[in-house]
């Protein structure tokens, strides 16, 4: 095992496969900024140039472009309050506040750095993975799965804390808008209302580029003032802070970095829950919860370190037993095809070199992207303090292209929009927009995922052990919240007259 | 979860609870039509999405009897309570920390509920010049002539800049979607330039 990781290390190394991924990774580096691109439609428009290329060549080149595109795409969602990427939806959530406080470029370093942490992780996991997972993946079912996702969505909305209820409605009505479209069991239109375009669903890039990006805009007409408004603290400096801040919290960061790994290697799951699920466990057990969405360090450490942990982690079942976990997956898994490999059984015994080269890649790639990064961060940072209007055509072009892209349609545009006009509502309103996202996320899967589990086991699915266990979990959540609710709610009316 | 201690008596809390309830009221009505419309599909096709809307109508009904008993509480609370000089402002209403650095929710909240009719009739007119260009003319067409109008006017900046900036983002835009990643960019549907 060790020579075979050794080979894959020599493999990776050499000036081609290096060559490759540097160009992967500048690649994936525009793309990651670019938001609702995507890392999937990057690797396949990439896939035609692989044909020829050396196993190991071809993951350098595809597996450089993916890694960084998590990394990157936290840079917009930090400076532009748009993520570059669904996955990098989290760090939003802290990443962009404090580069509305004026530390951008701390949350750049501490994004980066988490990123790489997080990265590590995932390849070391990926490394430990391939012996035993098999097995692994193979124990969960699609109960499982469906209780899953329940948890990711009852997580979510109770991190909005008071606004649980709310919490729960708008990820109730993100589950509904995620079944608009063909029902792929049964082939009836739902929810269509006579609109060919909205057979294919409700584009998930133009909801969150929407939702997220769209307020922003908005603000920076109303303001004319820069990303970072007023801020009193103008630092572009701290970007060493911000990486020191990443071991500061490495607690945080090893954690989120093993929720990453632990949720990207379940198939259909990926990083849009898992980030989520490794910020609610950050907050859970932060000293300093009521700081998160505001602007917290961990926050935005737990988002960026869960990024990058699943890319390593989630080519586990794809290498084992051929089951991409998502989209990227599944374009990889025809350049498996392409370079002429079978995943499998022969991915852990003569191809073991292919499989360690790809450990490699992530790690070297992540290292690459950090350095290459940092000295674009401060030039990036000081985009911030740009005055809101100068920024204003650019990022409605960001949008508009962002939500066409996915489907060359103007009706995407409009699903932007009208997804910028809920999430101003959101705000105006007090309601949570991230539970919503969730739910468009999820929908899909987890009526699938019930579907499944009714075919194969009637109803008697609810009484398997880990079913029981997540739901358990799940109501312990709701519990938990409710109980900080009434708690917090007695402590105001004892200070009030 | 609603919160019982919205001070009844400011105008402001006042619209944030009439949006919040017209806003709940909203989403009931989308999931009573969802569940409606599910009935006609096939029961297969149905049974998740009348799960769902029937839950999200619960959520909604058990919301709006909580705002309701809040409501009632508040102005029993009124009626009985000594004057005090300031209403205190709620832990859920008001988003927490509206501190003017923190840059966080709360600064949008209290600017997307304070923006007065004129601005947003402006800002409004510029995204429809915008989107209603992309959308007939094509983003080739649109973007240049939306950019130099905007920046002049709202940005105040010189015709260097705008030239200068134009140049720049269609040449990122160009080389990046249509050349390197040959995505079509919006041609619009009176097309005056395609690439």
């Amino acid at each position: 095992m060790l020579d075979a990781a050794l080979s894959g290390l020599l493999e990776v190394l050499t000036p081609e496969s290096l060559g490759l991924m540097f160009i992967g990774i500048v690649i994936g580096f525009v793309v990651g900024i670019l938001p609702g691109i995507g890392g999937p439609v990057a690797i396949a428009l990439m896939l035609p140039f692989t044909y020829g290329m050396e196993p190991v060549q071809v993951f350098a080149f595809l597996l450089g472009t993916t890694v960084v595109v998590s990394t990157t795409g936290d840079i917009s969602a930090v400076l532009f309050g748009i993520p570059g990427e669904p996955t990098s939806a989290a760090t939003v959530l802290d990443g962009h506040p404090l580069a509305r406080r004026g530390q951008a470029g701390r949350a750049l370093g501490a994004v980066l750095m988490s990123s790489l942490v997080g990265a590590v992780i995932g390849a070391m996991v990926l490394a430990a993975a391939i012996p035993i997972v098999r097995p692994l993946v193979l124990a969960f079912g699609p109960p499982e799965f469906f209780m899953l996702t329940m948890v990711g969505l009852v997580f979510m909305a109770s991190l909005s804390q008071a606004q649980l209820l709310r919490g729960l409605i708008m990820g109730a009505l993100g589950l509904l808008i995620a079944l608009i479209g063909i029902d792929s069991f049964t082939g009836i239109p739902r929810y269509v209302f006579g609109q060919l375009h909205l057979w294919e669903g409700v584009s998930l890039v133009s909801i969150v580029i929407g939702l997220f990006g769209g307020p922003e805009i908005l603000q920076l007409m109303l303001t004319k003032q820069s990303i970072a408004g007023k801020a009193v603290t103008r630092k572009i400096d701290g970007v060493w802070e911000g990486m020191l801040d990443t071991f500061r919290y490495w607690k945080v960061a090893a954690l989120s970095g093993a929720i990453g790994a632990g949720v990207g290697m379940i198939p259909g799951i990926g990083g849009s829950v898992s980030q989520f699920i490794a910020y609610g466990q950050a907050k859970q057990f932060s000293k300093h919860p009521e700081l998160f969405g505001k602007g917290s360090i961990e926050g935005l450490i737990a988002a960026g370190g869960n990024n990058n942990a699943k890319d390593g982690a989630s080519l586990i079942p794809m290498i084992a037993i051929g089951l991409p976990a998502g989209v990227t997956g599944a374009i990889l898994l025809n350049a498996f095809l392409i370079s002429g490999l079978n995943p499998g059984p022969e991915m852990v015994t003569s191809h073991l070199h292919v499989t360690f080269s790809m450990v490699w890649t992530t790690i070297i790639a992540n290292i690459i992207v950090v350095i290459l990064a940092l000295p674009l961060l401060k030039p990036l940072s000081r985009l911030t303090f740009v005055e809101g209007p100068i920024l204003v055509p650019l990022l409605l072009v960001l949008v508009v292209l962002g939500a066409y892209a996915e489907r060359n349609a103007m009706f995407d545009v409009w699903i932007m929009l009208g997804a910028a006009v809920v999430g101003v509502l959101c705000l105006r309103w007090n309601w949570p927009r991230v539970p919503l996202l969730l739910g468009v996320v999820l929908g899909d899967l987890s009526e699938r995922y019930l579907f499944q589990s009714t075919i194969l086991y009637g109803w008697s699915w609810i009484q398997r052990p880990m079913v029981i266990v997540l739901a358990i979990v799940a109501a312990a959540i709701v519990f938990k919240t409710i109980r900080d609710i009434i708690g917090s709610n007695r402590r105001m009316s004892e200070v009030r007259p | 979860m609603s919160n019982p201690h919205t001070p009844p008596a400011s105008g402001a809390s006042n619209a944030i609870a009439y949006g919040d309830v017209a806003m709940t009221l909203i989403i009931l009505a989308v999931m009573v039509a969802s569940y409606v419309a599910a009935a006609s599909f096939p029961q297969n096709s149905a049974f998740f999405p009348k799960l769902l809307s029937l839950a999200g109508s619960i959520f909604c009904l058990v919301k709006l009897a909580l705002d309701a008993w809040a409501a009632l509480s508040a102005r029993a609370h009124l009626l009985t309570a000594q004057p005090v000089p300031a209403a205190i402002p709620s832990n859920e209403d008001l988003p927490d920390d509206g501190d003017e650095e923190s840059g966080n929710e709360a600064e949008y909240h209290r600017m997307f509920s304070q923006m007065d009719r004129k601005t947003s009739a402006v800002v409004l007119a510029w995204l429809v010049l915008f989107f209603g260009g992309v959308y007939l003319f094509g983003f080739i067409v649109t973007f240049p002539i939306f950019t130099i109008f905007y920046l002049r006017l709202s940005a105040k900046a010189s015709w260097l800049t705008c030239v200068i900036y134009i140049a720049a983002v269609m040449l990122i835009m160009l080389a990046g979607f249509r050349y390197f990643l040959h995505l079509p960019l919006p041609s619009g549907i009176f097309p005056l330039i395609s690439l």
